[in-house]
């Protein structure tokens, strides 16, 4: 058999998936776990695009930077207001 | 069939240590830690769905996910910004 014959769609998205998970679980600050879950996007999508699901892989492609610019937004947003908390305390 | 396989596996292997690391993941006490180890355990729901060939379900759930997201991360701004937290 040959060894080229494991890189396919389907593993290689089962990796990045995993790697993504590794690494959201794993890294503690909130924008490293953000660039983790980009990852484990592109995952899923290579993941969809294997199952030949073009369509939901189109809407997930859609859908996924929406949800990353959302988490973005909100941390810098919280980062602010406990700058501010933490001045107004000292 | 195998790739039907490693789909449900990796989806099944996804929901448990997602839900683990939501519950007692590393420095989970800040809520957008724990909302982001949230998403974990969604993107493994969804390869469950796509196991079972569940298009519609799995585009209403990708698309819920992110607007969950949305109102979740809402009102922790505004919990947070009412200092009810600690």
């Amino acid at each position: 058999m040959n060894p080229l014959d494991l890189i396919n769609l389907t593993n290689t998205g089962v990796f990045i998936i995993f790697v993504g998970t590794a690494g959201i679980i794993l890294l503690s600050k909130p924008l490293d776990k953000i660039i983790m879950f980009s990852l484990l996007q592109g995952g899923f999508v290579l993941v969809l695009a294997a199952a030949r699901y073009l369509d939901v892989a189109m809407a997930a492609a859609l859908f996924d930077p929406i949800s990353t610019i959302i988490l973005l937004m909100a941390v810098m947003r919280i980062n602010d207001i406990r700058a501010g908390r933490r001045e107004e305390i000292a | 069939m195998l790739e039907t396989q490693i789909w449900f596996y990796s989806g099944a292997i996804l929901v448990i240590l997602g839900s683990l690391a939501t519950a007692r993941g590393p420095g989970v006490r800040d809520p957008i830690v724990r909302i982001l180890n949230t998403e974990v355990a969604a993107v493994g729901v969804s390869l469950i769905f796509l196991t079972y060939n569940h298009t519609l379900a799995l585009l209403t759930f990708i698309a819920a996910t992110s607007i969950m997201t949305l109102i979740l991360l809402r009102a922790v701004i505004r919990l947070e910004e009412m200092g009810v937290e600690e």
